[in-house]
């Protein structure tokens, strides 16, 4: 059965989810390089926790401590979430 | 002596850790070729002391952030010194991977290394500890030890443990020569191929060891976070309560500033005008009586009076710092900020400036943007730091009546309420065109750690407010004290004849007139003249590109001259103040049109020559401070021409 791939900001809060990939985006940009340094990598959990009162950034838990990213880094992590409902 | 650095992941207790290997002996070093200063102490006594150096907290040692960068070249022996002997890990033991993962990088760097698995306490509590012995054992044999920074459990067992890693390192290097692979070969190799650690794998293989050594030493991850954080966030991060709290928590600091520090301000004046007279009585007539009581006491004193309010505006931000909280007024601003092109890391550095630039451009080597930082230590003058007060204050007191009101508030806070709102509007604009124009270009996106709550440490945060209460007091030693005596000679000599008789006021402006500073004061009239300032202000001026505060001691010498007082207090200078004419005329100096300018001028104005001295450190280069100084004195002249004019236009 193949995944069901959606970037974390579009999974349901609170539900540790399987990242299936990091999209590494722009040239220059390091974010992808950065989320692997704290264990975003392929086979890890993810949870999204909580959007910030004005709506960005997001708060994500990575290996059991808790990460403030803007939505745009939070967009380049797929997840799997599993069987839509 | 040896060398130790401390490394780890930020939030891991190990700044506490440092204080408690160094206790009291700890000092600020800067050491040549690194830009960034290095907390370091002497651990241990006799022939087994080592020097200990504070490395930023780092999550690795690729270099992407300034903090970052700093770590990497101390480890890879950029830093003048060479590289350290042992490197002291420290891991959180909650959440032990991300140290572990920098562990890794460590090990292959070829670099002796000690772990301190910190905060063991939490970890017990939680059922998450791992089995140090195991853990060592699984982690190529580095010895691995459970401390508490806290409560110092564990300190003197990782001290013994550096000090035999250290003696074990010594025997070793001699066999190094002869190995096939030199230490550090690994390391080299992997950033020779992949210098800035763009290769994904590169971080994947490092976790696939750290869940190797992790599983090997029976570690069981934690089921989400603690149930106190998960309860405070839940109001501290609410959608609509999160942002109300964070007004009050703001507004509370600011209150508890100033209601706070008031007395002890009156205490701080009064000490310093007992003192100064005292002076005054024992030292002989002569010279050096009236440098101590003409210009050191009344100079150093101004600028003393407001240690108490730096020294609790620092407190009560260290202690939120501590509790977790600044991280999340980070995450609340952080859209707010981003308008003007910041992002919540800059929101400490910005906040910390309100005190004073200094720490707060220093507060910027979080921000891992190049051209974010620079933004935020060029806005960061704009916000209205301590120093600015005594102008403002004694500005306000002239300009408006006591107990006038606005609407039911007193106008005399409403003006001060204005200027710091005003110095906030113009920092904004400022961030919002540099972004656009001298530092255009993409940025990175912040990503912070928000750590659980916890309840500060008051020993490392009141260390942390005595160092920078301490290096405030030295600057009001050194550089403020040298300022008031050379003002004072400058505006004594050379001494003008007067003929005998005249009457002292007149003679006293006579003397300030043919002095030196009287001279440079008119030398530089007709330029501030469009701003409805007089020479004598000018030498104010003049005198303020070195400290702000520096301002009110200068009026306080220039128009307390005829009085010939040794301490001039407030009211006597706002008197002083309100009589002031122009040179031969009947025209106030300090009519409400100038008073306004006075006070724009010094809401803008660089005036403070440690600020650009740290701009020119923390940014790499005099150009950032020839910039910083040029925008802001540029935009300080037309916006006080502005306000004037318009004052002129209704008031006439």
């Amino acid at each position: 059965m193949s995944p069901n791939r959606i970037p974390l900001p579009e999974a349901p809060a609170r539900r540790p989810l399987a990242v299936l990939d990091v999209a590494r985006g722009e040239e220059e940009s390091q974010d992808s390089h950065r989320l692997s340094e704290l264990g975003v990598l392929p086979g890890r959990m993810v949870t999204l926790i909580r959007t910030s009162p004005f709506g960005c950034p997001l708060e994500i838990e990575i290996e059991g401590a808790r990460f403030a990213v803007r939505r745009e880094t939070a967009m380049k992590i797929f997840v799997d979430a599993g069987v839509a409902s | 002596m040896k060398r130790v650095a401390l490394v780890g992941n930020p939030n891991t207790g190990k700044s506490s850790l440092f204080n408690r290997l160094t206790g009291l002996s700890q000092k600020i070093a800067n050491y040549p070729g690194v830009t960034v200063e290095h907390h370091v102490g002497r651990s241990g006594s006799g022939a087994d002391g080592f020097e200990l150096v504070d490395l930023p907290g780092t999550y690795s040692l690729v270099g992407r952030s300034p903090d970052e960068r700093v770590a990497c070249d101390f480890l890879e022996g950029r830093t003048l010194g060479g590289r350290p002997d042992v490197v002291c890990v420290v891991i959180d033991a909650c959440q032990p991977g991300r140290g572990l993962f920098l562990l890794s990088q460590i090990v292959d760097m070829g670099l002796p290394a000690v772990v301190a698995l910190n905060m063991v306490d939490e970890a017990r509590e939680a059922g998450v500890l791992p089995d140090p012995a195991r853990l060592s054992r699984a982690a190529r044999g580095v010895p691995v030890i459970p401390t508490v920074a806290v409560t110092g459990e564990g300190v003197d067992a990782l001290r013994s443990a550096v000090i035999a890693v250290l003696a074990a390192s010594e025997t070793s290097r001699a066999r190094v020569d002869a190995d096939a692979v030199p230490p550090g070969e690994a390391w080299r190799a992997s950033r020779r191929t992949d210098p800035d650690g763009k290769d994904p794998s590169e971080a994947a293989n490092r976790y696939a060891w750290v869940r190797g050594v992790l599983a090997e030493s029976g570690w069981k991850p934690p089921l989400g976070v603690r149930p106190s954080t998960e309860r405070l966030d839940a109001w501290f991060l609410h959608p609509v309560f999160g942002f109300v709290l964070f007004l009050a928590v703001m507004g509370a600091i600011f209150q508890a500033v100033f209601t706070l520090a008031a007395p002890l301000q009156d205490a701080v004046e009064g000490a310093v005008a007992a003192i100064g007279s005292w002076c005054g009585t024992v030292i002989p007539e002569g010279l050096l009586r009236d440098i101590t009581t003409q210009a050191v006491f009344p100079g150093v004193g101004a600028v003393v009076v407001f240690l108490p309010q730096i020294l609790i505006l620092f407190l009560l931000l260290g202690f939120l710092e501590d509790t977790g909280y600044m991280t999340r007024a980070a995450f609340i601003v952080d859209r707010p900020l981003r308008a003007i092109g910041l992002s919540g890391r800059a929101f400490i550095p910005l906040m910390s400036s309100f005190a004073c630039a200094v720490p707060g451009i220093m507060a910027t080597r979080v921000i891992e943007d190049r051209r974010e930082r620079l933004i935020t230590i060029l806005v960061s003058p704009l916000m209205t730091c301590s120093a600015r007060l005594p102008v403002y204050t004694v500005a306000i007191g002239v300009l408006i009546p006591e107990g006038a009101t606005v609407g039911p508030f007193g106008a005399r806070g409403v003006t001060l309420l204005g200027l710091y709102v005003g110095g906030a509007l113009f920092g904004s604009l400022a961030a919002f065109v540099l972004g656009r124009t001298v530092l255009r270009g993409r940025r990175d996106a912040p990503i912070l750690e928000m750590p659980p709550y916890r309840l500060p440490e008051w020993r490392a945060v009141v260390t942390r407010v005595w160092h920078r209460g301490w290096s405030f007091l030295r600057r009001a030693g050194t550089v403020i004290f040298g300022i008031s005596v050379l003002l004072w000679v400058l505006s004594t000599y050379p001494r003008v004849d007067v003929p005998a008789g005249t009457p002292p006021a007149v003679e006293a402006a006579a003397r300030l007139h043919g002095s030196f500073a009287g001279m440079a004061g008119r030398a530089i009239e007709p330029l501030i003249d469009p701003l409805g300032f007089d020479w004598r202000v000018g030498i104010g001026l003049l005198a303020s590109f070195a400290a702000r505060e520096v301002f009110v001691s200068t009026m306080g010498v220039v128009y307390a001259v005829g009085a010939g007082d040794a301490e001039v207090t407030e009211a006597q200078l706002e008197g002083a103040l309100r009589t002031a004419v122009h040179d031969g005329t009947n025209v106030p100096v300090f009519g409400i049109a100038s008073l306004v300018a006075l006070l724009l001028f010094y809401m803008i104005a660089p005036q403070c020559v440690s600020t650009l001295a740290v701009i020119r450190r923390e940014a790499g280069g005099w150009g950032w401070a020839a910039l910083a100084f040029t925008y802001l004195t540029v935009l300080a002249y037309v916006v006080a021409w502005a306000g004037r004019q318009i004052v002129l236009a209704f008031v006439g």
